[in-house]
């Protein structure tokens, strides 16, 4: 250990100058480039957002403040007033918001928000965690967060700015959560309507599929490894209301883990493989230990879109029609 | 090492200065002078927000990075002079891996979110001193424990924890990357309340470690040696080793695992400084501070506003770090 490769006293000297001179510099740099950039924050942005934007509001909205909604957490949140910048950290709050008619009023979503196309324009706040700095930079007057962010959105809670934490875990979920954000944003009517549509739309779709007769058993493949959905998901309750029998709707938790051999014993009628883990069946049907399954023999593993079937969000209408068209394929 | 002092202080300007929340260096010193003689600034000259997002997200952070990188090095420094090993680091005695299992039972165990904030911390450290601790009584024959045995003992319970951990990952699906995040370590949830618990801990550690400076230097010319010269060489091991690895739990249970401060700053202030440690570990304490810092800054910033876990950058630098190792010792 006595690597006496000890630099001498000169070069030591200029080793440590050199490095305090570069932080300097880097400093600089930085100080810089932060003056061209810091465009963005303006400084006369100050006051804080309960004032009304251009955008006039109905009376009957403005009526409806202060309100007190109570998130998936079970916490009582109060906006005092109509909320203008709104930011969501998740992809199904950003869906919901805007299905409300409330898309012109997020300035922040994450990166890995895809629907709709106008949020590519909209400031990315983070991906699955979101960024605490750059929320609090956005001065939003409301936060629509998810499961999961509550340590990261403390901060923005200590500073009285409502924070929703959804956590929609069934189908009814799903209908709460448009409430709650309907209700949190000033339009519980739009809410009101958009849980009717929706709800008319996956009965439509259930009761197409009810009446083919068949309800075929089906495996729902969450990833590669037989991760599959089971009682107490949102997705087990679509699989049921496509008119199928999820294999795995007794097992022991809501998200678990199929090993090949149950997999083989259940024997399905269908596999379901979702497009964002696998890019063509072949990985699955052309798996040796999958060839005797009558679902692969049969040619009935389907891959499927599975975003909107994972999403609990206003899309959840095309998540139904999706695994209801693999599954009845001539009904639809 | 007013050098190192003169570095440390830039480095706090800039890592003050910089964030996902586009602030300019004028912005800033403006919020913080806001902070330090309220009034005594015009309130347009910075975001309403900016204050409070300097005073209660980026300073914690800062003063977290600075609190882990001084325990990580110092501890790291007083592990490869017990051990005469320039191999030897804060994780050798089972502390990374204990830590490890703990923080993943405080991650998947979800009753376990009754105890808020502290729940992690808590158990991660109570990991880490499970692991060292039997770690060393595995190690510990009739009264005797020699080097070579804890680095055997510490291996094998390293393994062990390691497997537990690998048992816990395969068996969650959707917390699988919150546990990732944090093995990679990371200074995101950094708050006052985590700095005033972690501050003291090791702020105790690191001063005991400097207390016993005259004795590591001692014990490196050898054990037989040092007892000669009047120290208890076997107390004074053990008594380091203690002390060290409670200091490197203290601050893994709040950053999760950070790797190679610990042991690559030692070598560079070695090479600047020379192995006397009464002037090696507080200058160890000081680069590890600047060293975790500017990797947190860069960690945070560069890919805003999705941030890197801290544990990537150090080991980015830390391959690089140890092939230039490897060539000035081929030359000596």
């Amino acid at each position: 250990m006595h690597d006496q490769t000890t630099l001498g006293s000169p070069m030591r000297r200029r080793a440590l100058a050199l490095f305090v001179a570069l932080l300097s510099v880097t400093w600089a740099v930085l100080a810089l480039s932060g003056c061209s950039s810091g465009a963005t924050t303006t400084t006369s942005e100050a006051t804080p957002t309960t004032e009304a934007t251009a955008t006039t509001t109905p009376a009957e909205d403005q009526a409806a403040f202060p309100v007190t909604v109570t998130d998936d957490n079970g916490v009582e949140v109060t906006v005092t007033a109509r909320p203008e910048r709104i930011v969501s950290t998740a992809p199904a709050n950003t869906e919901i918001l805007f299905a409300l008619g409330a898309g012109d009023r997020v300035v922040g979503v994450t990166s890995l928000d895809d629907y709709p196309p106008e949020v590519a324009d909209i400031e990315k706040i983070g991906d699955f965690s979101p960024n605490t700095e750059a929320i609090i930079a956005l001065e939003p007057d409301l936060v629509v967060g998810y499961s999961g962010n509550e340590e990261a959105l403390q901060p923005l809670v200590d500073a009285g700015i409502p924070v929703l934490i959804l956590n929609a875990a069934s189908i009814d979920g799903i209908y709460t959560d448009m409430t709650i954000v309907g209700n949190a944003i000033g339009e519980p009517k739009a809410a009101e309507d958009l849980i009717a549509t929706v709800r008319v739309e996956l009965e439509g779709i259930a009761n197409t599929a009810a009446e083919t007769g068949e309800s075929p058993k089906v495996f729902y493949a969450l990833d590669d490894t037989l991760w599959t959905v089971g009682p107490g998901s949102f997705v087990d309750e679509l699989i049921t209301l496509a008119g199928a029998t999820n294999v795995a709707a007794n097992g022991p938790s809501p998200y678990f883990q199929y090993t090949p051999e149950e997999l083989v014993a259940a024997d399905p009628d269908a596999v379901i493989l979702p497009m964002t883990v696998f890019s063509t069946i072949d990985a699955f049907a052309a798996d040796p230990r999958f060839a005797a399954l009558r679902a692969v023999k049969e040619g009935r593993v389907y891959l499927v879109d599975d975003i909107t079937v994972t999403r609990p969000g206003p899309r959840v209408t095309e998540g139904l029609t999706v695994l209801a068209k693999a599954l009845h394929p001539d009904a639809f | 090492m007013a050098g190192l002092a003169a570095a440390l202080f830039a480095a706090l300007l800039l890592a003050t200065a910089v964030g996902a929340a586009n602030l300019s260096p004028p912005q800033v010193v403006r919020a913080l002078l806001s902070l330090v003689a309220p009034g005594s600034v015009d309130s347009a000259g910075y975001p309403a927000w900016a204050p409070g997002l300097l005073l209660d997200l980026r300073l914690p952070r800062i003063i977290m990075a600075l609190i882990a990188g001084v325990a990580l090095s110092t501890a790291g420094a007083t592990f490869q002079g017990v051990f005469r090993n320039p191999l030897a680091e804060p994780y050798l005695l089972g502390v990374s891996a204990g830590a490890a299992v703990g923080a993943t039972i405080a991650i998947l165990w979800k009753p376990l979110a009754v105890f808020g904030v502290f729940g992690l911390p808590a158990l991660a450290f109570v990991g880490a001193i499970t692991a060292a601790f039997l770690v060393y009584k595995l190690a510990t024959f009739a009264g005797e424990t020699s080097g070579a045995s804890l680095l055997l003992s510490g291996v094998a319970v390293g393994s062990t924890f390691t497997a537990v951990l690998s048992l816990l990952m395969v068996a969650t699906q959707y917390d699988l990357r919150t546990v990732i995040v944090w093995l990679m370590g990371g200074l995101t949830t950094a708050s006052w309340t985590k700095v005033k618990v972690a501050a003291p801990l090791v702020a105790v550690g690191v001063v005991a470690m400097l207390a016993h400076a005259p004795r590591l230097n001692l014990m490196l010319m050898g054990e037989s040696r040092a007892e000669e010269l009047g120290v208890d060489a076997h107390a004074t091991r053990r008594n380091l080793l203690v002390i060290a690895s409670l200091t490197t739990a203290g601050a893994v249970a709040f950053t999760g695992l950070i790797g190679f401060v610990g042991l690559m700053v030692p070598h560079m202030v070695r090479l600047l400084l020379g192995p006397d440690h009464r002037y090696l570990l507080p200058a160890c304490g000081m680069f590890g501070a600047l060293f975790l810092l500017l990797a947190d800054t860069f960690a945070r910033t560069a890919l805003s506003p999705a941030e890197i876990p801290v544990g990537i950058i150090t080991a980015f630098v830390g391959g690089p770090f140890f092939l230039y190792l490897l060539r000035i010792r081929k030359g000596v």
